[in-house]
């Protein structure tokens, strides 16, 4: 019997193959609308690698033709991607150029979701540059935050930025853990609302639970493999550790913190040495 | 009793005809007397007016004074008033002072370059009353000899102090010409310097040209006889190259005439059998067998988290 049903199968296998090779191909997209879509996978991909000048220079060809298209969405995306671009090129006033041209302009028709992104980027900006009209960025990125907003917890870390900053660590450690519970399977936030978390408690002089926010930390930033991120927590829990009198711990987690470190900005000795 | 006796006939009336005589001179003499100074205008009607000079340098009494240029009166009388200032009085012919107007003004001139000074009046405008008898005209100091004078003073003395000026630096030890003369004179010897050195220079160049140059031009002499020499050879290799590259081009363009066509068919081929194969990856990717293995390609914002 069990044969039987096998032969069966065997024979219906190329009517099956048959069956899916016979739908007919999608239409090309128009050649201008490829060549952005080819343009921007490029840039990605050179952003991925950290590539950032080719990353930017692909970006700015991917928001002409998008522009060319008078595709508003493509457009937006592709502006807040350049934002993104010079954000990390140091070079903010770029960024915040390009993210207040969408914010800006309310009479064009962009998408809802893709100002709350713009809204979003322009938060993060200005608290990671302490300015002193983050707080209202922030509160303007959250109205524009609504029900089923994916950054929800990002804002959250954002608030607990801002409060660490301030030194109001238990209002720091309030926000983070409400970016926690709100991060879901946003590994991203999660570690950093453990992190943001670590960091009140350390300054709240509650080292042992700031271990265990450090190392939780480590473990979802050793996931998503952030470098950067990795030696701030393994230079976190090093202190922590110091403080809880385990010194060859500390000693060992600072290592590890440093080399980390030189692994993303080799020294000049260290990069002649075979 | 008479010494003399009057007895020859010629006598007889002299004193009559002398008489005559001398009268008819004495009129002759009144009539010119009269014409010259008819002519002169003695006896022409004459109004005075004045004019008030700061000196009376170029002015004399009897001077002309003329209308343009002619002669319409003379200086009167010249007197120094309250003020040590000339005044001058001029008597003008009736005949002329409807000429005049109440803005006529006097100015010292001269006849042609070196002719006699004179006294130019101009009428004054159409539109002021005519001058009456007694009346003051106004004096201009016009262009003459010591006007030009005090001209080419104001003009000359600033040339004069430049070039005393340009003098005095001419012969200033630190001063800049000075200071040129010398370096030109430092750069001069200098060029002696290396002249002599350009000259030895000729010298070496001579020498090497005579040494070394020499024996070099008669080796290249040599290789080019050898040259010569050995040219019909390699000419004679190069052509049999010539024709078995020739050939092999001929052979070749046969080859190509004859599977033109088939190559042409071929990229043509090919070019088909991408566009089939593109098609069938498209045909392939979008099938629901496979559709599912494929990541779909990520749209939108870059994903960047609040740490970003």
């Amino acid at each position: 019997m069990m044969e039987t049903m096998k032969r069966a199968m065997l024979l219906c296998l190329p009517l099956i193959l048959l069956a899916a090779c016979s739908s007919a191909a999608p239409p090309r997209p128009p050649a201008v609308l490829e060549r952005a879509n080819n343009a921007d996978k490029e840039a990605r991909r050179a952003l991925r690698d950290g590539d950032l000048p080719v990353a930017r220079n692909l970006f700015e060809q991917t928001l002409r033709l998008q522009q060319s298209l008078d595709n508003l969405p493509g457009i937006a995306a592709a502006a807040i991607n350049l934002a993104s671009v010079y954000h990390r090129m140091n070079n903010d006033e770029m960024a915040l150029a390009y993210l207040d041209a969408i914010l800006g302009d309310r009479q064009a028709p962009y998408p809802a979701e893709l100002r709350a992104v713009a809204a979003f980027r322009k938060a993060v900006i200005l608290v990671d540059n302490n300015n002193k009209d983050a707080p209202a960025a922030v509160e303007a990125a959250a109205q524009q935050c609504v029900s089923s907003c994916e950054f929800t917890a990002g804002l959250h870390n954002l608030r607990a930025r801002m409060a660490l900053g301030s030194k109001d660590y238990a209002a720091a450690a309030g926000h983070a853990k409400q970016a926690a519970d709100a991060a879901g399977d946003n590994k991203e936030e999660l570690a950093n609302a453990r992190r943001h978390t670590a960091a009140a408690n350390a300054a709240l002089g509650q080292t042992g639970p700031a271990l265990e926010q450090y190392l939780a930390a480590l473990e979802l930033d050793k996931q998503l493999g952030v470098p950067k991120r990795i030696a701030e927590d393994l230079q976190g829990a090093s202190t922590a550790l110091e403080k809880l009198g385990r010194k060859d711990e500390a000693i060992s987690y600072a290592r590890r913190a440093a080399a980390a470190q030189d692994a993303i900005h080799p020294k000049a000795d260290a990069a002649k040495a075979p | 009793m008479t010494l003399l006796a009057d007895k020859d006939e010629r006598f007889k009336g002299l004193f009559i005809k002398v008489s005559i005589f001398v009268l008819l001179a004495v009129l002759g003499i009144a009539f010119n007397f009269m014409y010259a100074a008819l002519r002169q205008g003695l006896f022409l009607k004459k109004t005075q007016i004045y004019f008030v000079a700061p000196t009376s340098q170029d002015i004399h009494e009897g001077m002309a004074v003329k209308l343009s240029g002619f002669k319409i009166g003379t200086v009167k009388e010249m007197t120094l008033n309250d003020m040590a200032q000339t005044r001058v009085d001029l008597m003008i012919e009736d005949r002329y002072m409807h000429f005049l107007k109440e803005d006529a003004e006097v100015t010292p001139g001269r006849e042609g370059v070196i002719g006699d000074t004179v006294l130019a009046l101009s009428g004054g405008s159409e539109k002021k009353q005519p001058l009456h008898a007694g009346a003051e005209i106004k004096f201009t100091q016009g262009g003459g000899l010591e006007q030009i004078t005090q001209d080419l003073r104001a003009h000359l003395f600033p040339a004069i102090a430049d070039m005393s000026k340009l003098l005095h630096d001419v012969n200033d030890p630190n001063g800049d010409i000075r200071q040129t003369l010398k370096n030109m004179r430092e750069l001069t010897a200098g060029m002696n310097t290396t002249r002599t050195k350009l000259d030895q220079m000729l010298d070496n160049t001579n020498a090497l040209v005579a040494n070394d140059a020499r024996p070099m031009v008669q080796s290249l002499n040599k290789s080019a006889a050898k040259l010569e020499q050995d040219m019909p050879v390699l000419l004679d290799k190069a052509r049999t190259t010539f024709d078995g590259l020739e050939k092999s081009s001929t052979a070749i363009r046969s080859m190509l005439e004859t599977s033109g066509p088939q190559v042409s068919g071929l990229v043509g081929e090919s070019r088909e059998l991408v566009t089939g194969a593109r098609k069938t990856v498209d045909s392939l990717n979008n099938s629901w067998l496979l559709r599912s293995g494929i990541p779909p390609e990520p749209q939108g914002p870059v994903k960047m988290d609040s740490s970003d």
